[in-house]
């Protein structure tokens, strides 16, 4: 079988979607007679170019990460550029990774994803939804093992034409929302800045302070420019 | 609560699709008799290019962004409107690619710190004073109440963020009730 595998992080290989998506194609791949290639929906013209042979795949992955719970606009933009299904039985997966741990704020994507794949004749094999994914970069190596491993075993599954276990996916995207008793540990959690350490060490690491990081830049420049009205370029603004 | 909307951005796109063209004409028409004061960005002619997600905007240079282009000067009439009006062309089922490059260009918008509100994890908006968001959809041939409801998930989300969801319609629906509704606290 074969695999087209496309990114949609604008980050490229050192985004945390690229890491995942690795993992799905080592898994599909680890099976004996599958390829995958993989590609780089913000470098635009190789990724285009493989619209060309899109026909020839078995199964078609894409993933991306949430901006503004939906996807990168040229994930979105890369999307409108996929033709129809031209062979009947041609498959989509999605994998849909979020930097919040609660994943709810994936679903309207995963219900858009689905229904834009069977609009154009895909069939769906199904959607790996998984929050805090920036855990790949903040958290140490080990606590990452267990749900990488999971990605890998999809990538098997649809490797070997198997359904995903529901199992699985409920593992992977959990927690969809925390309960109120969770909630109550989370914002404590949350007061005492556990979940900005990372952000705390990035801003560090560029020799930004804490203070400096609510810097209202547009605003200080409006105290020197004056108040004034911004017009649309070309547009017929005309203001009162 | 807001008293009034007086400052209006408009965020059009797609105005190469000559109906919407029309209903954006009339609408930007009838908004002007509403006594606003209008600001109008069209996409298609400017130069606003996709985020890179390098956080530079977050944990570098907090609240500017990497990129030079044309996003700039709508982050600039961001902080002095009351309400961003999108009018967007919905495109196999959702906003168009170009509209949604230009909603993820708001992140210098955001703080880098985690929030907890309503219950979801979140963050806080950088600047005090925030618009809210009206949407305006031009629905394609196939596009059903289903595609509405999923773009009205994602849009509430993304007024909420900032100073709240106004509104979501369609260009079906009467330019002159939409140009009411956008002028309406």
């Amino acid at each position: 079988m074969k695999l087209l595998a496309y990114s949609g992080s604008p980050r490229g290989k050192t985004s945390n979607t690229i890491q995942m998506l690795n993992r799905f194609t080592e898994g599909f791949t680890s099976i004996p007679g599958n390829h995958a290639d993989t590609f780089h929906v913000h470098l635009k013209t190789r990724a285009f170019e493989s619209l060309n042979k899109l026909g020839e795949a078995d199964l078609i992955l894409i993933a991306f990460p949430i901006y503004f719970h939906s996807m990168p606009g040229q994930v979105k933009a890369f999307m409108e550029a996929i033709p129809n299904c031209s062979n009947s039985g041609q498959t989509m997966v999605f994998l849909i990774q979020c930097g919040f741990p609660d994943t709810a704020q994936c679903l309207p994507m995963q219900r858009y994803v689905e229904k834009w794949a069977t609009r154009k004749g895909y069939r769906v094999h199904g959607t790996i939804v998984k929050g805090f994914g920036p855990s790949l970069e903040a958290m140490p190596a080990r606590t990452n093992t267990k749900w990488l491993h999971q990605i890998f075993s999809l990538g098997q599954d649809a490797g070997a034409c198997r359904p995903f276990p529901e199992r699985i996916l409920h593992e992977l995207s959990a927690p969809a929302t925390f309960s109120p008793v969770l909630l109550l540990f989370m914002r404590l959690l949350a007061k005492l800045g556990i979940f900005d350490l990372y952000s705390k060490r990035r801003l560090r690491k560029n020799k930004v302070s804490v203070r400096n990081s609510y810097a209202r830049p547009l605003l200080d420049e409006q105290e020197d420019t004056g108040n004034a009205t911004v017009k649309g370029k070309g547009a017929e603004a005309s203001p009162r | 609560m807001r008293k009034s909307i007086n400052r209006i951005t408009v965020i059009c796109s797609g105005t190469e699709d000559s109906e919407l063209l029309a209903f954006t004409e009339s609408y930007l028409h009838l908004l002007q008799e509403q006594h606003c004061s209008v600001s109008v960005f069209d996409l298609n002619r400017m130069d606003v290019r996709s985020c890179l997600g390098c956080y530079v905007c977050n944990i570098k240079t907090p609240g500017v962004c990497i990129i030079k282009d044309d996003q700039a000067s709508i982050l600039r009439a961001f902080v002095n409107s009351d309400r961003i009006v999108v009018i967007a062309p919905v495109v196999q089922g959702f906003m168009s690619g170009r509209t949604k490059s230009f909603i993820d260009r708001l992140y210098p918008m955001e703080l880098p710190f985690i929030k907890i509100r309503s219950g979801i994890f979140t963050h806080d908006p950088r600047y005090e004073q925030n618009p809210d968001f009206g949407f305006i959809l031009h629905k394609e041939a196939d596009t059903d109440a289903e595609d509405l409801e999923i773009m009205r998930d994602v849009n509430r989300f993304i007024g909420n963020f900032y100073g709240g969801f106004a509104f979501q319609r369609t260009t079906g629906e009467s330019a002159k009730e939409a140009a009411y509704e956008t002028a309406r606290v």
